[in-house]
């Protein structure tokens, strides 16, 4: 009886926050519809009007809004999963060094394979894949780290500070040989920016989220038994070593297809899930499951305010959310040390 | 015997953490493992569950031998409730429900939701269960993390130190369920405790352990200062009145 009334009262604040949520995701889709560098108003949405119309929203806008919305979705279930299973709040892709390997992997590409001028390799293909494999190898290493030198969870997130600052260090040294329009063109790379990805690039991300998304949809209580301690999720029936390195190596992927894609977007994956945890409670059914829409949301919201802010230009996406980041996460600073 | 470990040894490094141990306990029983810090009582208790990859000997549960079991089968039949849990922020019903996600995954049945029924009215759980599990008190987080390992309907429960961090009534009152549901259910518990008076007075039995070795395996009635100091190298008195035993420590003053 208790139970039913406990639990009427969940499903109903869960159901008023997914659709708080989805509200608030399709505004944001709309209003991103409408802004841009090319003026569009709502009336030539809905009457044809504008002559630009097909070109600007079927071409531009609209796989704009999707790629916003997958790599936000991508950026917040990943940063669920890192905070999950390392048992840190503040864990986030950018905090095991997915920004500075994918910048080191661009930069190579940049640099070393002259990708913008060497024209026996496409260019934008050769830089994400390079900014995808860097991601991976730094994603590699730490999880063998964890694995062989049986790193505690904490001791795996600095070991993601240190590969960052070997991957910081690694880009600079290219930079410094490098002449002055490849150091531009790495410094542009890194700026997260939706304008990167095209219909390909969405449906990679699509289908890359969707079996990871479900795959936690069924596995999210083995996140919260481990909240408990290894120890406990063990007499729970969790494999804690096998799920931990699935669920990272699933984050890996998440950030470095998002990454390596469209640049740097700072703070999405560390945002999300605590938006989640705020609202609705520190479990990962919820966290895990609703996190990917705050992600989009986010995401949105910065894209929005982007295109807004200094119009007609489009500032890079990846510097709004860094802008918007700083205080949360330094707000989730101060919230721990109290 | 419906417990029974027969020569367990547990290596790390050549170095033996646990040394040819052996005991027995029956269903109904509570099993008091008490001994110095080091000793191996933890150490143990992570050996009959899996975590610590035996050396060799045998964990046999109802005749059935456990110790190369997987975590997911034991989980089944064994619960435990470590000595330090982590403490998350999620509400007292959804730790209720994490003890049935190892039969169902994570959709849970109507049978599981009775069994959190069950044990929300058997631990007066009502009134908390949207509480944020990190606000309560300690002793209510206890009985809590209890319940929730109870909801695994174990028949060994394994509970690390379950009341080192309580005031003395909520020692009592843990202990007291601890006592209850071991009797009501029939199920073998093995606490690992250190105060000797509560294990002398709740405890059926008591194994007494020191340097990573069993030394004593008593009934609690058969316990003597003798045990005692060899154990915990102290001086000890034991005073019985009412069917209590007081233990008393000879302290040695510095002058």
């Amino acid at each position: 009886m208790h139970q039913q009334i406990a639990l009427k009262k969940r499903t109903k604040k869960v159901r008023l926050a997914l659709a708080g949520l989805l509200f608030f995701l399709a505004v944001l889709a709309f209003l991103n519809l409408l802004t841009g560098a090319n003026g569009l108003h709502v009336e030539d949405i809905f009457k044809f009007s504008n002559s630009n119309f097909e070109l600007v929203l079927f071409q531009i806008r609209l796989p704009r809004v999707i790629a916003g919305a997958l790599v936000g979705a991508l950026l917040g279930l990943s940063g669920a999963i890192m905070q999950g299973v390392l048992k840190n709040p503040l864990a986030s892709p950018f905090t095991l060094g997915v920004s500075s390997s994918a910048g080191f992997g661009a930069s190579f590409a940049i640099i070393i394979l002259q990708a913008y001028t060497n024209e026996s390799i496409n260019a934008n293909f050769s830089i994400a894949f390079f900014a995808f494999i860097a991601t991976l190898l730094c994603m590699t290493i730490i999880l063998l780290l964890g694995k062989f030198a049986s790193l505690s969870p904490s001791s795996m997130i600095l070991a993601g500070v240190g590969l960052s600052s070997l991957f910081h260090a690694l880009t600079m040294f290219l930079q410094y040989f490098a002449d002055d329009i490849e150091v531009s063109a790495t410094l542009f790379w890194t700026f997260g920016d939706l304008a990167k990805s095209s219909q390909i690039e969405n449906c990679i991300m699509f289908f890359t989220f969707v079996p990871i998304y479900i795959f936690f949809l069924f596995n999210y209580w083995k996140m919260d038994a481990l909240n408990f301690g290894d120890d406990s999720a063990k007499s729970r029936g969790v494999k804690v070593d096998s799920f931990r390195a699935i669920s990272l190596l699933f984050a890996s992927l998440l950030s470095a297809i998002a990454v390596s894609f469209l640049g740097i977007i700072g703070f999405i994956g560390l945002i999300a899930p605590h938006v989640i945890k705020i609202v609705l409670g520190g479990s990962y059914k919820w966290v895990l499951t609703l996190s990917p829409l705050v992600g989009a949301i986010l995401i949105l919201s910065a894209d929005f305010l982007a295109k807004i802010l200094l119009p007609p230009i489009i500032i890079p996406i990846g510097i709004i959310t860094s802008f918007m980041g700083v205080p949360i996460f330094l707000y989730l600073l101060l919230k721990r040390a109290k | 015997m419906s417990l029974v470990v027969k020569n367990l040894n547990f290596k790390v490094k050549q170095k033996n953490l646990l040394k040819d141990i052996s005991f027995t306990c029956n269903k109904g029983e509570m099993l008091c493992l008490i001994g110095p810090n080091g000793a191996g009582k933890t150490t143990l208790l992570k050996s009959i569950l899996n975590i610590n990859k035996k050396e060799s000997g045998e964990i046999l549960l109802f005749g059935e031998d456990i110790s190369s079991t997987s975590f997911e089968n034991l989980s089944k039949k064994v619960a435990y409730m470590p000595q330090f849990a982590e403490v998350p922020h999620i509400s007292v019903l959804e730790v209720l429900e994490l003890g049935r996600h190892t039969f169902s995954k994570s959709r849970l049945t109507k049978t599981d939701r009775k069994i959190i029924d069950e044990i929300i009215h058997e631990f007066n759980l009502q009134n908390i269960l949207q509480t944020n599990l990190a606000t309560l008190s300690g002793g209510q987080r206890q009985k809590v993390f209890l319940a929730s390992a109870l909801i695994q309907k174990p028949k060994l429960l394994i509970l690390d130190e379950p009341i080192s961090h309580l005031d003395p009534k909520n020692q009592l009152d843990v202990l007291r369920v601890i006592k209850k549901v071991t009797k009501e259910r029939e199920i073998i518990t093995l606490i690992v405790i250190h105060d000797i008076q509560h294990a002398l007075h709740y405890g059926d039995s008591i194994l007494m352990l020191k340097d990573t070795k069993v030394l004593y395996q008593l009934k609690k009635e058969e316990v003597k200062e003798e045990h005692i100091d060899k154990t915990f190298d102290i001086k000890s008195k034991l005073f019985k009145q009412d069917r209590h035993t007081f233990v008393f420590y000879q302290h040695s003053h510095a002058t």
